[in-house]
């Protein structure tokens, strides 16, 4: 239950921040800096659950957030971009999550960050697949900011973490 | 393989059933958006028509403190803004007042522009560059000098009348003795009644004083005082020195008059010096003490021309686009001092002289000059003793501004 409000609470904040603020944050940007408000947020939803909560759990909520992502983008190339690629980072998530601690900060943001990076290589793959774009363009330091981000609310939401290895040998 | 070998095989299949059907159907909803476009945009519509009844809210909410941070960055901007229109103002106040000052000088210039002169003679425009300010002295420096035909005994005036002599020239600069120095004395006339005398200068700040030659002739409070205008004298006739406000006795028990100048020596900036058309830099000719023969027409601050009351007239250049109370800059008024009838024809306007148009008028009233002036001094003569006549049996004087008037002004 406390899982599904946390869930929840992310999801709503993520979506108005990413999608609602965001443009409010790039005017409030210094010059050149409005990329680093880029975030990435919605993607980072399914990539936390995974990494607390397993693969499944993972690409529900990256399902979830695809669909809210996409529907809120409201253009063509965004919903499947954002399912095919929310969900293969969130199932990545859970498979690292099996093999790696997270107790340290560094590991969860380098995990995040590489997660991040999957997640957009993905989406851009399939975008420039379908002609959606032309090229990859890639905000890195929003992505770093965003792992730096997801890396903190790790440990935040770490009450709902379950043990992975130990769930799979029951 | 990293998955533990250890754990249930069905679920590891399950997960990746679902992460293989999850990517079939991203890749599904690209290729539909890609080639139903229309469709899926109306699809996408209805659906965020459901999502933003719930989402809404929520995006209101949190811009709340958003919002807190755009008042902080609006002051900020504002902030920044408003240095860079303090910044913006003060070149514009400076820009203002260089402009200002220099519309000023224009008009300064305009102003001095409109004196009138024969064709023999000319003037020249000098700027005042510095000012002599002892106590013993009144003396100002100007810029032309030499090289512009400037010699000492020339004769300087400014807008609101005389100034002085020319003292001392360099190449480029010239010494004026101011009429108030100490060491100054001009012949003068009583406009009104013709009564002559001079003229003493007492010092920086302090009025001149007039002394009548008649000593018997009482001096009239608020009469005019110009430059006499005698045939060797070396300032031009008719050339405003300025008012009697009071009249005095000297330890003598000798009348005298005090008298405001025209001119504001203190803040004197342009002047006008009045030269021999002939003369210029190269040649070293001394014709001054001869311009007591000509007469010149001279503009006078509107504020001045009152204490003159004399008939006035304004310029066209001037009732252009300047309002009439306009007399800050002293360039409202033009006073005419009634000039005699045939030198009044031979004057010309100095800013579009045409000397060659205006030189036969001046010359022939100069060729006819010795004969009128013999009558014109005799016919004086006999006016200066049946004054004399009526002041010693107490009769009242001759009003100013009467016929009589007319004709001393035009005999003189």
């Amino acid at each position: 239950m406390k899982a599904y409000f946390y869930i929840l609470i992310y999801l709503l904040a993520a979506e108005a921040l990413e999608n609602a603020l965001q443009q409010q944050f790039f005017m409030l940007a210094p010059p050149g800096m409005a990329s680093l408000f880029n975030l990435r947020l919605m993607a980072l939803a399914g990539i936390l659950i995974g990494l607390l909560r397993g693969e499944m759990a993972g690409m529900t909520v990256a399902l979830i957030a695809a669909c809210v992502q996409g529907f809120s983008q409201q253009q063509p190339g965004v919903l499947g971009a954002s399912i095919a690629s929310f969900t293969a980072a969130a199932f990545l998530a859970g498979l690292l999550a099996r093999q790696l601690r997270m107790s340290r900060y560094p590991t969860r943001f380098f995990t995040i960050s590489l997660l991040l990076v999957a997640e957009r290589l993905i989406w851009h793959g399939i975008r420039i697949g379908f002609e959606f774009d032309k090229n990859v363009n890639i905000a890195w330091l929003a992505l770093i900011f965003t792992a730096l981000i997801g890396a903190g609310l790790y440990r935040l939401m770490s009450s709902i973490r379950v043990n992975l290895n130990v769930q799979e040998m029951r | 393989m990293i998955y533990p070998t250890h754990g249930d095989p069905w679920r590891r299949r399950l997960r990746l059933m679902m992460l293989v059907l999850l990517l079939a159907l991203g890749l599904g909803v690209s290729a539909v958006e890609k080639w139903r476009e229309d469709e899926v945009r109306v699809v996408w519509n209805h659906a965020y028509g459901l999502l933003r009844h719930y989402l809404n809210p929520i995006r209101e909410y949190s811009y709340k403190p958003i919002s807190v941070l755009f008042r902080f960055d609006n002051l900020w901007r504002v902030e920044e803004k408003n240095q860079q229109l303090q910044r913006t103002l003060t070149e514009s106040r400076l820009q203002n007042q260089l402009l200002t000052e220099e519309v000023g000088r224009l008009r300064r210039l305009s102003g001095l522009g409109h004196w009138t002169g024969p064709g023999e003679l000319r003037f020249l425009s000098a700027d005042v560059i510095g000012l002599i300010t002892s106590e013993q002295n009144a003396a100002l420096t100007i810029n032309r000098g030499r090289l512009d035909g400037v010699r000492p005994r020339d004769p300087v005036v400014a807008l609101g009348g005389l100034v002085g002599l020319v003292t001392a020239a360099s190449d480029h600069t010239a010494r004026v003795q101011a009429v108030m120095d100490p060491l100054s004395a001009v012949g003068a006339v009583v406009r009104e009644s013709r009564a002559r005398g001079i003229l003493y200068g007492q010092g920086r700040n302090k009025p001149l004083a007039f002394m009548p030659e008649n000593e018997v002739q009482p001096v009239d409070v608020n009469a005019v005082l110009t430059t006499s205008g005698f045939e060797n004298s070396v300032f031009p006739k008719g050339v405003v020195i300025g008012v009697i406000k009071d009249r005095k006795l000297n330890p003598y028990g000798m009348p005298y008059g005090v008298v405001k100048p025209a001119v504001a020596f203190e803040s004197l900036e342009e002047v006008l010096l009045v030269l021999p058309r002939g003369r210029n830099g190269r040649i070293d000719e001394a014709t001054t003490g001869t311009l007591g023969r000509y007469e010149i027409g001279m503009p006078v601050p509107a504020a001045f021309a009152e204490d003159l009351g004399a008939s006035h007239t304004q310029p066209a250049a001037l009732r252009e686009n300047r309002p009439a109370s306009d007399t800050a800059l002293g360039t409202g008024t033009m006073v005419r001092l009634k000039p005699p009838a045939d030198t009044a024809t031979a004057t010309s306007r100095t800013q579009n002289a045409a000397p060659a148009a205006a030189a036969p008028p001046a010359e022939a009233a100069q060729e006819a000059s010795p004969d009128q002036d013999l009558e014109q001094i005799q016919k004086r003569d006999e006016e200066q003793a049946r004054r004399d006549d009526e002041t010693t049996t107490g009769a009242a004087p001759a009003q100013p501004g009467g016929p009589t008037d007319d004709s001393k002004d035009s005999n003189d």
